[in-house]
């Protein structure tokens, strides 16, 4: 029950797995298995996959990928998830920061920032997020004043996740109060080693920290303004439509329905059978959805009501993978403790369960009210 | 017993049944309800001196699940439930903390070659069936208060976060969630109260019925407590997942202690064996 993939395709996932089949593969992810999440950035296979144009596929040859096709990122998603590699660099980097840089950097802002990405040397987050900025995230209201060649950003922004070992953030500030509360949207490239840049730590539930971080004055030359002035919404949706293939949370599904089955299997109980069978059907049919729009993104067409039931289908399936793995494992088992810490904060980013709902209903001509 | 002292202790039963979903909505430390219930088993013994002197300190419950024994909280004591049903002293058994998702402190206790006490070896003690039976009924009691503690925060979250120019709990996407957990919640919560109080109608009952139900009322609360703890946590976003919010709080608790006691499925193949019609 697996998407068909063109030879083509199979060579790079089997040229991929023989790169993470390499001893020192094994030899960081075994140094890296007991260190907290923020600290476990896995640099050796970033760097490997990097050294290879791998990290970074579909980006042009230039900036260190390969000219490929977004299937072949999706490939490097399945895989990190696949052998148990921490992936959430890789989401916010290359998926999340990447992506948006290549859709709409300029050609000095791509040379500069990319090909250290791409080689797995430096990392990005997005900052769009605020306290009273979630859903609504046109409501944001960190702002950004013009100063003599270029801006002063002040505000808070809140719940990011890696933020502590990236070199920059994309952030959205606000630089009009004119009009909708959407046109006044700009995005900035900020260099997080500014001393008026502050992050300090959230204790959370989930086990990858938080972040709050404070933009105190921090200064952003007019050089490292990403995309229009104003114009940072529609830059913004775009980038959250390409997070929305689902491809990451489907390959999470899958990698944890392959460690629970692992512990159902060892097990004599029907009950458990059935629910791991069930759970697999919909991690296939999740799998096949979130490959379709990886063709329509290759096609340059993604759809965002698919988009949205793909994120939606997928990351609802993770919270109830995470809930048989407690049955299976017990209220003391590493693998579902993990799982159950993880699960929740799946169903809120890249946008909640019931704005997806809200997209897909719109489709249907129910859209409105909710 | 006179049918006065079943309706006094139908009462007793009832208030241990409220107390224990009262502690659960404001998450109190669940270990207190299996402290309780420990003092119950050894109660309901002919036990000498030394062991009731013993029993007046905390005692925690040895309970099996999941391939290893398993109890929570620190106590001096440790009954290890089943048949016979054996009291150690916690000095003379292996412990070994667990990591669980509960903050509470959990530890797999392995008796090795400790002996212990034997406080009752009789497989079919109707006194340790109705102590059971009421384990359960409070378990699913305390499990029932969390999801209740839940929803309740969940609900005043939803009026007060304003999202696009409205608190979201006026979004009937948001607000029948919660409406339809706080339905079942209430119909479980009522069939708690019954099956607790019909624990201790009669002998006869608590033989037959009683045991059975309470396992299917606890499966039944196991599952709504991880279902409304995970959606009133989803409701809060990313905010209720702060260590210092309570919404993370009684997620954590509602896993960590759905399975106490086995899984839902495996209670409710406990509870089948109910002889239907019996009233
Ligand atoms: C693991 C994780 C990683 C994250 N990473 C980043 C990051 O890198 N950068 C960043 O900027 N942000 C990040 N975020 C923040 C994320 O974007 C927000 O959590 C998300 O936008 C939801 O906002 P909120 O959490 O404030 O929830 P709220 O907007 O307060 O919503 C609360 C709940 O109400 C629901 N809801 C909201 N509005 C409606 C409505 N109109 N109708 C029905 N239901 C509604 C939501 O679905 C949600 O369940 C991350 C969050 C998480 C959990």
């Amino acid at each position: 029950m697996n998407p068909t993939l063109t030879p083509e395709l199979q060579l790079f996932r089997q040229e991929l797995r023989d790169l993470l089949a390499r001893p020192e593969v094994a030899a960081e992810l075994a140094a890296i298995a007991d260190v907290p999440p923020e600290e476990c950035f896995p640099e050796t296979v970033y760097q490997l996959l990097g050294a290879h144009q791998m990290l970074a596929p579909a980006w042009p040859r230039r900036y260190g990928g390969r000219d490929a096709t977004a299937a072949h990122a999706a490939i490097v998603q399945e895989e990190l998830s696949g052998h148990g590699i921490p992936d959430m660099p890789f989401i916010n980097t290359i998926t999340n920061a990447g992506a948006l840089l290549l859709f709409v950097a300029s050609a000095e802002q791509k040379a500069r920032f990319l090909p250290p990405l791409a080689a797995g040397l430096g990392t990005m987050v997005v900052l769009y997020s605020e306290a009273e900025a979630g859903s609504d995230l046109a409501s944001l209201r960190t702002r950004a004043e013009r100063v003599d060649g270029g801006w002063r950003l002040y505000g808070s922004k809140w719940y990011a996740v890696q933020v502590r070992r990236a070199g920059y953030a994309v952030v959205a500030a606000r630089t009009s109060d004119r009009g909708r509360a959407e046109a006044g949207i700009t995005l900035f490239l900020v260099a997080l080693d500014n001393p008026a840049v502050k992050a300090s730590l959230v204790e959370s539930l989930y086990p990858d920290p938080f972040y709050e971080v404070l933009l105190d004055g921090v200064h952003v030359p007019d050089c490292d303004v990403l995309g229009p002035v104003d114009g940072g919404w529609f830059v913004l949706a775009a980038g959250l439509a390409i997070e929305r293939t689902g491809v990451d949370y489907n390959a999470k599904a899958n990698s944890w329905l392959k460690t629970v089955a692992k512990q159902v299997e060892a097990r004599d109980d029907a009950v458990l059978r059935d629910r791991l069978v069930s759970l697999q059907t919909q991690a296939a049919a999740g799998r096949v959805l979130a490959w379709r729009l990886v063709e329509r993104q290759q096609e340059g067409d993604l759809n965002a009501e698919e988009a949205a039931m793909a994120k939606w289908f997928n990351s609802e399936l993770c919270v109830k993978v995470a809930q048989l793995a407690l049955d299976v494992g017990g209220p003391a088992d590493a693998t579902s403790v993990a799982m159950l810490r993880e699960a929740p904060g799946l169903t809120l980013s890249a946008g909640g369960s019931e704005i997806m709902l809200e997209i897909i209903g719109s489709s249907l001509g129910l859209g409105g009210t909710s | 017993m006179s049918a006065e002292l079943d309706m006094e202790a139908a009462r007793d039963s009832a208030s241990a049944y409220l107390a224990a979903f009262h502690s659960g909505t404001v998450a109190d430390p669940y270990a207190a309800i299996e402290h309780a219930i420990a003092a119950e088993f050894l109660a309901g013994h002919d036990i000498d001196e030394v062991m009731r002197a013993r029993a007046a300190s905390p005692v925690a419950l040895l309970i099996p699940g999941h391939g290893q024994a398993i109890a929570v909280g620190s106590a001096g004591w440790l009954l290890a439930v089943g048949s016979p049903l054996v009291l150690y002293a916690a000095d003379d058994i292996t412990r070994q903390p667990l990591r669980s998702l509960s903050e509470e402190e959990l530890y797999a206790a392995d008796a090795g070659p400790a002996t212990g006490l034997v406080v009752c070896d009789k497989p079919d003690c109707t006194a340790c069936a109705l102590t059971q039976a009421r384990l359960h009924s409070r378990a699913g009691a305390y499990l029932c208060g969390l999801a209740q503690g839940a929803v309740n925060a969940a609900v005043r979250r939803v009026q007060e976060r304003v999202q696009f120019g409205r608190p979201i709990g006026n979004n009937q996407a948001v607000a029948f969630q919660l409406s339809a957990l706080t339905a079942r919640l209430t119909a479980l919560h009522a069939l708690g109260e019954h099956v607790a109080t019909r624990i201790e109608a009669g002998r006869t009952e608590a033989e037959t019925v009683a045991p059975a139900d309470a396992s299917r009322l606890l499966a039944a609360c196991s599952e709504l407590a991880v279902e409304a703890t995970t959606t009133a946590l989803h409701l809060h976003g990313a905010f209720g997942l702060r260590s210092d919010q309570d919404a993370q709080r009684f997620y954590r608790k509602a896993c960590a202690f759905s399975v106490r006691h086995g899984t839902p499925a495996r209670l409710r193949l406990a509870g089948s064996t109910r002889r239907e019609g019996s009233r």
